[in-house]
């Protein structure tokens, strides 16, 4: 095979597996986002932080959310629902953060599902 | 029997060709591993006595919590698999029993598992203390994340989606009880109902009675029975490998079918993986059992 060639099809490869890597720390991201509060289901994303700040210095009382299967749930302590969410935030994209960092500095395959 | 809070329903029937026994002592000590709440009820026939000759009474104890020996239903019902791309073979597939999970099942919540799923993060935990009272996913995605191939998303090419009944979450509940009663229905009415639905092939799979089910109980439409938290099940596929394993993370190799000519490694790490390669998983299994062995949570909740 011409060597030109061998090294694109290795570089191809590389890129492949570099690609379902990263797809796989993004899903790793997505489980660490879910969250339970009160029992019910909920993902930790940006939308329902601001929306539970937002409701915090409005000085709601309390207020309604869908859960990820779409129902309607009463949030009554929004102090405590903002102070879990934004620890499961965190939490989540400190992980993905570092761990995306350590893939992007991988230059070869072995290195890439280390 | 004393009734149990929640906790994980393994069913294994061994046959001459896939020790499936072995392959759920892997998936409890993957549970009890990764799950805060961790309680394994293993459903098993004449297969218990491979158990008790594999294992010590004081190894079985360490991965299951509670035995309940039922009678084998199934007749023929021989399934085709592959190892890598380049091996096929035939095996009885003894999976009848699945449809009788609610009566079998000693918790008020259970979560029903095929025996070739191997739990590797603590997502299942968040689903105890459901405000549902049954889970079931509607979407599966291989080891390079792509959607499954269309014939696998719906029964047919104009029928309804396709449900796995891979994991399965269930409340003693009226609503719980009516699926599972409905599937047992199917069940005994295979024919009719693969005439109806128009699914492919002669192999009787719980995925499409459960799929039936869930349109039927759904009120004929999409979407109406809930998802897992995380909704994609994680597959590798027959003609995928397995490299290395350690208690957090699998390296696979994946055969694209498509590309037959690329095989890429993917590590799935911290991920909960539907493993389909049969003869993959098991020559793993030795493996695997040690090391879920040396990081099994210690304390057994099913409460």
């Amino acid at each position: 095979m011409d060597e030109k060639l061998e090294k694109a099809l290795e570089f191809s490869n590389y890129q492949k597996t570099l690609q379902i890597q990263k797809e796989n720390l993004k899903l790793r991201l997505e489980h660490m986002l879910i969250v339970k509060i009160d029992g019910n289901i909920f993902r930790a994303d940006m939308e329902f932080i601001n929306f539970m700040q937002t409701c915090l210095q409005n000085g709601s009382v309390y207020t309604i959310i869908l859960d990820i299967n779409n129902n309607p749930v009463k949030i009554t302590d929004i102090k405590e629902c903002l102070k879990t969410l934004l620890e499961v935030y965190y939490k989540a994209y400190d992980e993905y953060f570092d761990k995306y960092e350590t893939l992007k500095k991988a230059r070869n395959i072995k290195k890439v599902i280390s | 029997m004393k009734k149990l809070k929640r906790g994980f329903l393994l069913l294994a029937f061994n046959n001459n060709e896939i020790d499936y026994i072995k392959m759920a002592c892997c998936c409890a000590l993957s549970i009890k591993s990764h799950l805060k709440y961790n309680h394994v009820t293993l459903v098993t026939d004449g297969s218990i006595n491979w158990l008790e000759k594999i294992l010590s009474k004081d190894q079985i104890e360490k991965i299951f919590d509670n035995i309940i020996i039922v009678e084998t239903q199934d007749k023929e019902n021989i399934r085709t698999h592959y190892d890598s791309p380049w091996t096929k073979f035939k095996a009885p597939f003894l999976n009848k029993n699945r449809a009788n999970a609610y009566d079998i099942s000693p918790y008020d919540e259970t979560i029903l598992l095929d025996v070739d799923y191997l739990v590797m993060s603590d997502m299942l935990d968040l689903v105890w203390d459901n405000t549902e009272d049954f889970l079931i996913n509607k979407d599966a995605a291989n080891l390079r994340n792509e959607k499954f191939h269309s014939k696998e998303i719906r029964l047919s090419e104009s029928g309804v989606p396709m449900y796995w009944a891979t994991v399965i979450y269930f409340k003693k509940s009226e609503i719980a009880k009516l699926i599972f009663d409905l599937s047992i229905f199917i069940k005994d009415n295979y024919l009719f109902y693969k005439h109806l639905y128009k699914f492919p092939g002669r192999l009787f799979r719980n995925d499409y009675v459960f799929s039936i089910a869930m349109h039927i109980i759904g009120g004929f439409k999409e979407n109406i029975i809930k998802s897992f938290p995380i909704s994609t099940i994680k597959t590798m596929d027959q003609k995928d490998d397995i490299v290395e394993v350690d208690n957090k993370s699998i390296l696979f190799l994946s055969h694209d079918p498509e590309k037959p000519w690329i095989n890429n490694l993917v590590r799935c790490k911290e991920l909960d993986v539907h493993i389909m390669n049969k003869r993959s998983f098991l020559r793993h299994s030795d493996e695997l059992i040690k090391v879920f062995l040396e990081n099994r949570n210690k304390t057994n909740s099913g409460d």
